[in-house]
């Protein structure tokens, strides 16, 4: 049998294993274990598996993903959260679906500096879910919202993925964050149509108040919001700031959550158990998903799936759109079992030539592999955000598959805008490389 | 296969996997990836290497752990990326050592290594061998909103740098600091750090010299070099017969020196893309400047000293060889 | 045995959750003193790198432990109680062997990166002691598991999924 067979029955017996509820981290382990096993023989298969969990986890970068999920537990363990709805309710709450909306806006300001997507819609998650539940906002819908909502940051700069990209590619890193921008926008303003649309289709999915509030009232709600934007003011601020790089970012922006409630005296002791109880359970499961995912990717590496894969397309002989057809379809597949970095490292190499002989604008290509990677991740079978979402919200993986399914229409229309006219990430950018 | 499948029997061609933590497709792996090639028609089909580039085969850091359990049969390394593990061998990150350009610091390391048998045995007690070595290219010191001239303007300053450079910077009052390529951008752009100690190709690969507008050379040598040595695995190197450890030895010289010219290529072609760019000021410091900085880096350098004397490795001696070896 | 499992669990989480806030505070420390006093902390992010080890993999035993790990719950969930417990043993049979393996070779590599002195580069704290921190992880986590097979197979177990859906 030649490697990339087994990397294929490697991927279906995944699938499979997942779907018989092994648990996902541990199902790509195991399958990512054997497979490796058969390929390389066991004494490398066991340096392997020894050595990842250590290797894979002792990262900088992976380092803030925790950090930032402790911010956003203390925003919502203290309650500063549910202040931050109330004031939002005062002034969007007769909006149908508004509290939808900004919560996406929220997201997306977030994941901007968090960079990392499931950290964004769990932190956001475990902030406006249950605030969304008690205005009366169907789960499903409030779960698609948070969850779509974290994708949209890893376009908006600073983008480590646009980072790697432009290290591979040799094209300008402030370019591409310029070109991303737009996009991004885009994107947040496609998901705010699809909430208008939903919930004119479906009034009780995202009710509004019937109250109404005099202004008074509402500059009078403003103070509740205050350390909440406070501490995202930080987080952000940070960064543009040059206080500190945005790795740093989820270290500066739990302490500053931390001391913001207790200056507010929202954080005592029980609050902050919970906290840490929350922080320390949505670490673990994370930590050890991901250590299975690199596990599963090593094998998928030496079973030359993406070389295969990535030579074929570069082999066909494609024209301009057939070829652009093809990665979309290769990086929506490649998005339900890698992450977006894996995927860069391991096909922008090779598929980059053919891009260039094509005449694509490598820029343009960038945005769109990113957004492609971006829809992977939150699309059926495999979507490690939805994952990730379910796990942390104790809400099924269906559900939230279902509650996605507006947004991620959005998220092919926005595609083909993105696809159609290029000039929407090239504009900025200043066109050429 | 692997290891273990090509041990199985003679039937098959052995199979080696070459890894390597630069990206495909770019000069230095292409011309890696196709001298490796050739490998398969020089032994007549006896040996086939393939080529794992951005490092899809072992992360990084762990390189060195990778090569000597056997994750890769052969693999680019440069010394101290695996921190530990080489003491001696450090002597080629020392800053200041004085060579006068890229190609006498490729024999000047080359002579070091047949010279001198502690090096090779630093690899070899971790079952390990260096079949060749090369420098990387020359560092400068590279800033964003100054022209550093001497060691005393370095006060204050924030520098990326590593090693024995970041012990050395730190000892002239400036903040070393070590962080990811993927930080590298925004911190210079931010400000978070206001220069880069490294060869001229780096910002011109990371889009950093968008950002770093100030370039102190030390002259055509450098401030101090990065060391490359490309490394087998003893196991899978004793699987091959002697006949075809001369070929693949001699295609890893070949890519040995290749990768100098290219390096010293992409290096004019960084001049070149400054000069293009425009608005870039690059000094190269007179000898007299150099001295007060080599003076300025020796405190670093005896550090390294005493502590490879203290594990009984000839630290002074070797120090001594290679500085005088530069000189000459 | 209830009780002893708990505890099991708990004060290895508890220490991975306490390193999470050092690595914050140094994290912090770091950056205050570069930003306000040009005077970062040696080597904090090689400090950060090691301890998001601990706190990241202590917890995995209690995440066992209180059915936190992500599942798909789809096919699964829409069985009755008893196909439910034949899919739960079969999860818990891989998840077990794995945390098995996984903590052997962790085992193994922590002797051999301490052989061979890896460490970080300007503090030079070895990593050795860190791969055990997996090892043992992956321990307490098949300890977990084999308390929760037993307890599936006697229809005692607490936490088993089959109460969910
Ligand atoms: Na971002
Ligand atoms: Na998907």
């Amino acid at each position: 049998m030649s490697p990339e067979l087994i990397g294929i029955i490697g991927i279906v017996v995944l699938l499979v294993l997942i779907f018989m509820r092994v648990w996902i981290g541990f199902a790509m382990t195991a399958v990512g274990l054997v497979g490796y096993w058969i390929l390389e023989g066991w004494t490398r298969t066991a340096v392997m598996i020894g050595t990842e969990p250590f290797s894979q986890i002792s990262d900088l970068t992976l380092a803030t993903i925790p950090l930032f999920v402790l911010m956003g537990a203390v925003i919502s363990n203290t309650n500063l959260g549910k202040d931050l709805f109330e004031t939002a309710s005062k002034w969007i709450g007769s909006i149908r679906g508004g509290l939808a909306s900004a919560t996406v806006l929220a997201c997306a300001a977030f994941a901007a500096v968090c960079g990392h997507t499931s950290a964004t819609s769990i932190t956001m998650g475990k902030i406006a879910l249950p605030e969304m539940k008690r205005y009366k906002y169907n789960e499903k819908f409030a779960a698609g919202a948070c969850t779509a909502g974290g994708t949209i940051g890893i376009m908006i700069p600073p983008s480590i993925a646009f980072i790697l990209y432009g290290l591979i590619t040799q094209v300008s890193i402030g370019k591409l964050f310029l070109a991303g921008f737009i996009p991004g926008i885009l994107q947040a303003v496609f998901y705010m149509a699809t909430i208008m649309i939903i919930t004119r289709i479906k009034p009780d999915w995202g009710p509004a108040t019937s109250q109404k509030f005099t202004m008074k009232e509402k500059l009078g709600s403003l103070k509740l919001s205050g350390p909440v934007m406070l501490i995202f003011l930080i987080a952000i601020g940070g960064i543009y700031l040059g206080v500190f790089t945005p790795t740093e970012a989820g270290a500066g922006g739990a302490f500053a959550a931390i001391i913001i409630s207790l200056i507010a005296k929202r954080l005592k002791w029980p609050q902050f158990k919970g906290t840490m109880l929350e922080t320390t359970m949505m670490t673990g499961m994370m930590i050890a998903l991901m250590a299975g995912a690199y596990i599963f990717q090593r094998f998928i590496t030496v079973s030359k799936v993406p070389f295969l894969i990535s030579d074929s397309i570069a082999a066909m002989g494609l024209g301009k759109t057939q070829f652009m057809l093809v990665v979309v379809f290769f990086y929506l597949f490649l998005g339900c079992f890698m992450d977006i970095f894996g995927a860069i490292i391991l096909t922008i190499p090779i598929i980059m030539p053919t891009v260039n002989a094509l005449g694509i604008n490598p820029v343009w290509f960038g945005v769109i592999v990113v957004r492609l990677m971006e829809i992977g991740l939150i699309t059926p079978p495999l979507g490690m955000d939805v994952f990730t979402f379910s796990g942390a919200m104790k809400i099924p993986t269906g559900t939230v598959f279902r509650g996605i399914a507006p947004f991620v229409l959005a998220d092919f229309l926005h595609l083909m805008l993105l696809l159609f006219i290029p000039q929407l990430s090239l504009f900025l950018a200043g066109g050429g490389m | 296969g692997g290891a273990e499948g090509a041990s199985g029997g003679q039937q098959g061609p052995i199979e080696l996997k070459y890894n390597d933590f630069n990206s495909s497709g770019i000069g230095i792996t292409m011309m890696t990836e196709k001298y490796l090639n050739e490998v398969e028609t020089l032994t007549e089909g006896r040996v086939k290497i393939t080529c794992y580039f951005n490092g899809s085969l072992i992360k990084y850091p762990e390189t060195f752990q990778g090569i000597s359990n056997g994750v890769a049969d052969i693999t680019y390394y440069m010394i101290g990326g695996t921190p530990g593990v080489h003491q001696l061998n450090e002597v080629f990150n020392l800053p200041f050592l004085g060579f006068k350009d890229s190609p006498s610091a490729l024999r000047v390391y080359n002579k070091m290594l047949e010279d001198y048998p502690a090096l090779q045995e630093e690899n070899e007690q971790y079952n390990v061998r260096a079949l060749a070595i090369h420098p990387m290219l020359p560092f400068h010191l590279h800033m964003t909103d100054k022209l550093c001239r001497t060691p005393a303007d370095m006060k204050g300053e924030k520098i990326l740098a590593e090693g024995h450079n970041a012990v050395m910077f730190s000892d002239m009052g400036a903040s070393a600091m070590n962080m990811g390529p993927q930080d590298w951008y925004t911190s210079l752009q931010r400000n978070v750090v206001n220069g880069h100690f490294t060869h001229f190709v780096v910002p011109m690969e990371f889009k950093t010299d968008e950002l770093l507008k100030y370039h102190t050379m030390f002259g055509e040598g450098g401030g101090g070099n990065g060391c490359i040595v490309y490394l087998v695995n003893l196991d899978s190197w004793n699987k091959l017969t002697p006949e075809d450890q001369k070929i693949v030895g001699d295609v890893f010289q070949k890519i040995n020196e290749e990768a100098v010219t290219l390096d010293l290529g992409l290096q004019e072609k960084a001049f070149a893309s400054l000069e293009a760019q425009g608005g870039h000021t690059i000094v190269t410091l007179t000898p007299a400047e150099m001295e007060l900085w080599r003076k300025a880096a020796q405190p670093a350098i005896n550090e390294w000293i005493e502590a490879t004397e203290s594990k009984g490795l000839p630290g002074k001696r070797i120090y001594k060889a290679i500085t005088e070896l530069a000189a000459q | 045995m209830n009780k002893f499992i708990k505890w099991f669990v708990s004060i290895p989480a508890i220490v991975a959750g306490s390193v999470l806030i050092l690595i914050m505070l140094l994290t912090t420390l770091d950056v205050i003193m570069r930003f306000f006093f040009n005077a970062p902390i040696t080597g904090s992010s090689e400090i950060t790198q090691r301890f998001i080890i601990v706190a990241g993999f202590l917890g995995i035993g209690w995440c066992a432990l209180n059915n936190q790990h992500i599942k798909v719950d789809i096919l699964v969930g829409k069985l009755p109680p008893k196909g439910q417990k034949v899919f739960t043993i079969f999860n818990y049979l891989v998840v077990g062997i794995i945390s098995a393996l996984i903590g052997t070779q962790s085992f193994k590599q922590a002797a051999l990166v301490k052989k061979m002195h890896v460490q970080s580069q300007l503090l030079g704290i070895p990593n050795f002691p860190f791969y055990y921190v997996v090892s043992v992880s992956y321990f307490i986590l098949f300890i977990t598991i084999l308390f929760l097979l037993v307890m599936t197979i006697l229809n005692k177990n607490p936490e088993v999924e089959d109460h969910e859906s």
